[in-house]
């Protein structure tokens, strides 16, 4: 866990890693089944189906489980720090916790698990909600509502209702969603106030 | 809520089931429910939760974002004079809002903390 100067949102090391191991795995499991199982047989089904299986599971399903495994060590770290993680958001992409006292935003992206990012509130430049409206008239709706904040022009993006499919504006989940998303701005607008000593 | 729970809210509630008339609104508040926040609804039919939980507010623009708040309404019969309260939890987000569905106490469980 640290304080970054800056806010990082993509590791591209473990980004690359995530895409390009399996791939590598996936051709070196191919190229050993067709310079050794030339003529077929169960080896031959294993190095041609079972690599690049494996490395396609990896990708459906590594980033989700290893985002998980990385929450729960957030929690952790944020206990071991004295951090107040009472207040915390799960999004698909991100983390968000606020400990209001002490004027701490604790942050997790899913493209950067390894990193618990604790940065003061005060480096909070603004905070908005995007309730994600589009179509005309009566086909008005949302697929997608969240809130964003930047941190040292950073922008941090946070989906409180994700869909794929349009939803009206007064859905009820979408209303759930808009009042999350507004939840947090007035959270994050609060400790930015805080933390700039208004 | 569901269109059936819509139809019992609107046309149920207010209904004297002794005389078999609709009684009449006697008094209405808004209440905010602090410590109920969005995502954490959960249904209390106990009367001591709303006792605990419950504060008055003027207007629903004095509640913050993310929290529920709830209308109460007291009716009478005209014929009887039974009152019976309703409460209505439900969630404000921005100009539209989220019903949970109302809760109704027909023995006058709450009138002493509601309408003093």
């Amino acid at each position: 866990m640290k304080t970054p100067e800056k806010v990082k949102k993509t590791n591209y090391g473990y980004l690359l890693g995530y895409i390009l191991i399996p791939l590598a795995v996936a051709a070196v499991s191919v190229l050993i089944g067709y310079l050794f199982f030339k003529d077929g047989g169960p080896g031959a089904v294993v190095c041609f189906m079972g690599g690049p299986a494996a490395a396609i599971l990896w990708w459906i399903f590594a980033g989700g489980v290893i985002y998980k495994l990385a929450q729960k060590k957030m929690l952790k770290q944020l206990d071991g720090a004295g951090i107040d993680r009472r207040q915390i958001f799960y999004s698909d992409g991100c983390v968000v916790s606020m400990d209001m006292e002490q004027g701490k935003i604790g942050l997790l992206f899913h493209w950067n698990p390894f990193e618990v990012q604790v940065v003061p509130a005060g480096r909070v430049t603004r905070a908005w909600t995007d309730d994600g409206a589009g179509g005309p008239g009566i086909m008005r709706g949302t697929n997608r509502v969240s809130f964003l904040f930047e941190i040292d022009g950073i922008k941090i993006r946070v989906n409180t209702f994700i869909s794929n499919q349009r939803w009206k504006m007064n859905d009820e989940k979408v209303l759930e969603g808009i009042s999350k998303a507004d939840l947090w701005v007035h959270v994050l607008e609060e400790a930015q106030r805080r933390g700039a000593g208004v | 809520m569901g269109l059936i729970g819509k139809w019992l809210r609107k046309y149920q509630d207010d209904w004297c089931r002794d005389c078999k008339r609709e009684m009449e609104e006697a008094r209405k508040q808004l209440f905010a429910l602090p410590n109920v926040s969005v995502g954490h609804y959960t249904e209390h039919r106990e009367p001591e939760f709303y006792e605990k939980n419950l504060y008055m507010v003027d207007k629903k623009a004095d509640i913050p974002p993310g929290m529920y708040a709830c209308g109460a309404i007291q009716y009478r019969c005209p014929e009887c004079g039974k009152r019976v309260t309703v409460l209505d939890p439900f969630l404000p987000v921005r100009d539209e809002e989220k019903h949970e569905g109302s809760i109704v106490f027909r023995d006058g469980e709450l009138d002493d903390f509601l309408w003093l």
